[in-house]
């Protein structure tokens, strides 16, 4: 009894005797088998759950590589065109171009190189392996220093934006220049999707004592529903040709993940878009709704 | 006359504005577009010889504008430029009549060659 109390149920009480005794045996063996048997087929079944999980997952990895090659090859084979076809004219019209027009040329070749790297660089962001170098961030302090990267961008566009942080903001662990690209990638994206201009919102809110959400608000063009389930995908977007590379999201998922939180969008065609970003929560933090600072800035 | 018009259509526009000049120099007269609503509606009002298209394009793709040809203006040869294409897409562009596929990047030399091949067939 001991025994199987203690989760031993391979452990089988006497029940050759013919009294009462042995009838207990027998009764208490036979429910102990039950027992077994029915942990056994629970076992058999996570493991199940656990391969079906691993087939999955690895599906879906393929999917992506083969998303991704498609994507790479796609992506950069349009700018080493441009490349391609912009220094064959250099070198067949060479003496009869005027300066400008070689000018033009250049420079055209200048920005598809750029184009190109910069793809290659946000593939390496993305797939590099080795884990970020994390220490204790304010998160507010973090978000506010990513609105400073972008208040340029922010006056050409003609947009606002209003900061809303509590009084005291709660610490998470990360690498700040990760963090500070994922901030800048939405705020762009906001700006952006505001071709009149218009304000965006940046919220920092607690759901729970482990976790702070930075939300970014915009009332932009929203994104058509069918579209919201691809954004994180490598290579898409919904920009004009040339406009993103559809890698900005992806990139800023990979790193949200890596720092053990998740990103989600909301968004309304016609009336604006919000992305949630949530970390788990380090440090000391009190109710965002407590003494909000807002900021207005132009 | 109308063996000499070619259209280009890229969304990238850099293509249409170095093989314009490159296949004026070979006395053909060239479109160009960038999006494909508008050069099916040109090609609506006017026939060309030869169309140069690209594959996956906002709006209607390489294929559509295939098959609008196919039906609207079989006289028209098309030439299928593509950065990445798997083998169906490239199977479905010959079976909708695709005249060539030229796979990105292509060297411009080889391509007005293209072109006036295809012209001469048109």
């Amino acid at each position: 009894m001991r025994l199987v109390q203690a989760g031993d149920l391979t452990a089988r009480a006497p029940e050759d005797a013919a009294d009462e005794l042995g009838r207990v045996g027998r009764g208490l063996n036979a429910m102990v088998a039950r027992l077994a048997e029915e942990q056994r087929s629970r076992e058999e079944r996570h493991a199940e759950e656990i391969r079906q999980a691993e087939h999955v997952a690895s599906l879906g990895r393929r999917a992506t590589v083969g998303t991704i090659t498609s994507g790479i090859a796609h992506e950069l084979n349009n700018p080493l065109n441009n490349i391609s076809l912009t220094v064959e004219t250099l070198m067949e019209d060479y003496q009869s171009l005027d300066d400008k027009a070689k000018w033009q040329l250049l420079q055209d070749t200048y920005f598809q190189v750029e184009r190109a790297s910069e793809i290659v660089r946000s593939l390496l962001d993305f797939t590099r392996e080795e884990k970020p170098s994390l220490e204790p961030l304010d998160l507010g302090e973090l978000v506010q220093s990513s609105v400073r990267l972008v208040q340029n961008e922010m006056n050409i566009h003609g947009a606002t934006l209003s900061l809303k942080l509590p009084a005291s903001t709660p610490q998470v662990q990360g690498a700040a220049n990760q963090l500070r690209q994922v901030f800048l990638n939405l705020f762009l994206n906001a700006i952006q999707a505001m071709p009149d201009g218009g304000a965006v919102t940046v919220t920092l809110a607690q759901p729970h004592p482990g976790r702070v959400c930075v939300l970014v608000s915009d009332e932009g063009v929203g994104i058509p529903e069918e579209a919201q389930s691809h954004v994180f995908d490598p290579f898409f977007t919904t920009k004009e040709p040339g406009a993103g590379s559809g890698l900005g999201l992806w990139v800023t998922y990979g790193i949200v993940r890596k720092h053990g939180g998740d990103i989600r969008v909301e968004s309304e065609p016609g009336r604006g878009t919000t992305f949630h970003v949530c970390l788990p929560a380090t440090g000391p933090s009190e109710s965002a709704t407590d003494a909000q600072t807002t900021a207005e800035e132009r | 006359m109308s063996e000499r018009r070619v259209m280009v259509l890229d969304d990238e526009p850099i293509v249409g504005e170095r093989l314009k000049p490159a296949l004026e120099k070979e006395g053909f007269s060239v479109e160009v577009f960038t999006e494909s609503e508008g050069a099916v509606a040109r090609l609506k009002e006017q026939p060309f010889a030869v169309l140069v298209t690209d594959m996956k394009m906002r709006g209607l793709s390489g294929l559509d504008v295939l098959r609008f040809i196919g039906e609207e203006s079989p006289g028209t040869r098309v030439i299928v430029i593509t950065g990445y294409a798997t083998i169906e897409t490239s199977h479905e562009a010959q079976a909708l009549g695709a005249y060539e596929f030229v796979a990105k990047p292509f060297k411009l030399k080889e391509l007005v060659k293209l072109v006036s091949r295809a012209a001469r067939r048109a």
